[in-house]
Formats: C-alpha cells, sequence, structure tokens
C-alpha cells in the first residue's frame, strides 16, 4: 500500500515520544475533540442568534442567547480543565519530532491526515475549519512549535483563552489579560504567527491534533485498550 | 482610547475589540507619502482586510466584527502609519 511506509514512519517516530506511563492520559483525547467540536457549535450558534436579535429584537431570541452563552462558559470550564490535565504531555515532548508529526497530519496525502481529519469532522467541526487549521501549519511548514509557540508553555496559553464572557464566540481564543508583561508576550505571539501567515489561535486544535496523532500511533502500535477504537480509521493502514 | 503607535513598514500592533453589540473603530494615518494597512480579526477562517490612505489624511475603519476578538493591524506599504483604536 502506498501510504504503509509514511505511517510505518510516522509510528515509529511518534514510539516512545509519550511514556508508556502517560499513555492513559492520551485516552482524554477522546472526550476532549468532540467536547471542542461541541463548543465549536455552540459559538456558531452564538453567533447566529446573535445576529436574530438585530433582525428581531423582540422574539425571546435574547433569553436564548443567555442560555447559548450559559452553556458555552460551562463547556469552556470543561475543556479547560481537559486540556490542564493533559498539558504536562507537551513538557516532555522533543520539538522539531513533534512538529515533523504536526507537519504530517497536515499532509493530504499522509494517512494520519485522514485519520486526524475524519475524527474532527465527525466530532463538530466543519471541514473548511479542518482545512484552515491545516493549511495555517502547512505554511509554515509544520514548524509550530518551534517557530510560533517556541518559548510559550502550554500553560501559558490555557490561561490566556478567552473564557468567551465577553462573547460566547471567542470562546477558546486568545485574549488580553489587561496584565502588561503577559499581554505583551501575548502581542509578540500573535504577532510572530500573522507575519509568518497564520492565525495563532490554531493552537488548540493544533495541539489536539498532535495528541490526537499521538494517540492514534499508539493506537497502531496497540498500547492499552483503546486500539479497538481506532480500528475504522487505522484498518486501511495497518502496519 | 489606545494610544497612537507608529508602525514601519512591515510593523505589526496587536489591539482588542468591544465585546458584541459595541463599536470598535480604527485609525489609522500616513505619516508621509501613501500608506496601505492591514487588519486582521484573529479568529478562525478570517480574511485579511486593507486599508489604503492618502498623505496624513485620517482614516476610520469600523472594526467592530472583531466582537471581543484580537486583531492585529500591519503597515503593508512603504511609509510609517500611526495608529489607535477608539477603545
Amino acid at each position: 500500500m502506498a501510504h504503509t511506509k509514511t505511517f510505518a514512519e510516522f509510528a515509529r517516530l511518534s514510539e516512545g515520544l509519550v511514556a508508556d506511563s502517560d499513555i492513559a492520559l492520551l485516552e482524554k483525547v477522546e472526550l476532549l475533540i468532540p467536547a471542542l467540536g461541541e463548543l465549536n457549535i455552540l459559538r456558531r450558534r452564538s453567533a447566529r442568534l446573535h445576529a436574530l436579535q438585530q433582525g428581531k429584537p423582540d422574539q425571546g431570541f435574547a433569553e436564548k442567547a443567555v442560555e447559548n452563552a450559559e452553556a458555552v462558559a460551562q463547556k469552556w470550564q470543561d475543556i479547560h480543565s481537559d486540556f490542564t490535565a493533559l498539558a504536562p504531555l507537551f513538557d516532555d515532548l522533543p520539538t522539531v519530532e513533534t512538529d515533523r508529526m504536526l507537519a504530517w497530519v497536515c499532509q493530504q496525502d499522509n494517512p494520519v491526515h485522514t485519520v486526524c481529519h475524519n475524527f474532527f469532522t465527525e466530532n463538530g467541526f466543519l471541514s473548511d475549519e479542518v482545512r484552515w487549521l491545516m493549511d495555517d501549519i502547512n505554511r509554515i511548514k509544520g514548524r509550530f512549535f518551534q517557530d510560533i509557540l517556541q518559548t510559550c508553555s502550554v500553560e501559558f496559553l490555557l490561561n490566556v483563552m478567552n473564557d468567551g464572557a465577553d462573547n460566547p464566540a471567542c470562546a477558546g481564543f486568545l485574549a488580553f489579560t489587561e496584565d502588561p508583561d503577559t499581554d505583551a508576550e501575548i502581542s509578540d505571539l500573535v504577532i510572530r504567527g500573522r507575519q509568518a501567515g497564520i492565525t495563532v489561535s490554531v493552537y488548540p486544535l493544533a495541539l489536539t491534533a498532535t495528541l490526537l496523532s499521538l494517540f492514534a500511533a499508539a493506537a497502531a502500535g496497540n498500547h492499552g485498550p483503546h486500539g479497538m477504537l481506532w480500528a475504522p480509521y487505522l484498518q486501511e493502514i495497518t502496519l | 482610547m489606545t494610544a497612537q503607535t507608529t508602525l514601519k513598514p512591515g510593523g505589526s500592533v496587536v489591539y482588542s475589540t468591544r465585546p458584541t453589540g459595541l463599536n470598535t473603530c480604527l485609525f489609522s494615518k500616513s505619516a508621509g507619502g501613501e500608506a496601505v494597512i492591514k487588519w486582521h480579526i484573529e479568529l478562525c477562517c478570517q480574511p485579511d482586510h486593507r486599508v489604503e490612505m492618502q498623505d496624513q489624511q485620517p482614516v476610520k475603519t469600523d472594526v467592530s466584527s472583531g466582537a471581543g476578538a484580537l486583531m492585529t493591524v500591519r503597515n503593508d506599504g512603504f511609509n510609517n502609519v500611526v495608529v489607535w483604536t477608539d477603545y
């Protein structure tokens, strides 16, 4: 099979990146991706409700918007908690290898791309949104951890994400904090991304795609009890 | 109102925008000659927006579509540009 060698290379690269003791953490990715997808649906609903309120202010859309905003806040809190639990995984990942994995995830002719793309689109993301992520990462040749995040830790990123209080449609994207030093670091990060032609807000998805690919590789290597979950995705690319 | 920032060619600055339902305006003024900036809302799937300026003529641009998101402004021309927002 044309793709087998590529995936074998991918799996070999992934082998050992995550300690066996941390494999169980990757199982949380199963929960994280559908939750991100649900947040995405709620964000789109928020924008739609706002447009409806503008056009028909007296038809109860304001109440629905409040309910939706509460759902966004709760969903974001859950995701933040899941991401925080997974953050230590990134501390030990070698940057160069992680970038190579992410680059493969975003290459359309790579079978790992298909695994990630299908899982995202089956869990609440539009194909356009996934393509936007992949295009951004491709634009920087996959060097997301090396060129964009650089010294930013995942913990830092999690602390500066918008909770959606001002606008539910912005939940999960970057926001200023009113702390000058932190905001200067956010500005530096955003500008570095823009100069490279990418929107740094891709990072929640990029991190998740990285985790997903690790999980897929781990499952392919029969790590953990969840290998079967991935069987439909991986049967085409069995080693 | 933010402080005025002078962007050299290729320079960028990041602003926050007001929450949903409130307006935010971006102001830009060339510091000499014709100039161009691009602004971009830092959310998924957003396009770049281009603003052209004549020498010393301030231009007001509605960036309320940011609705609470961050926005980058980049000097995409060959002359210095002064930028600020009303937020």
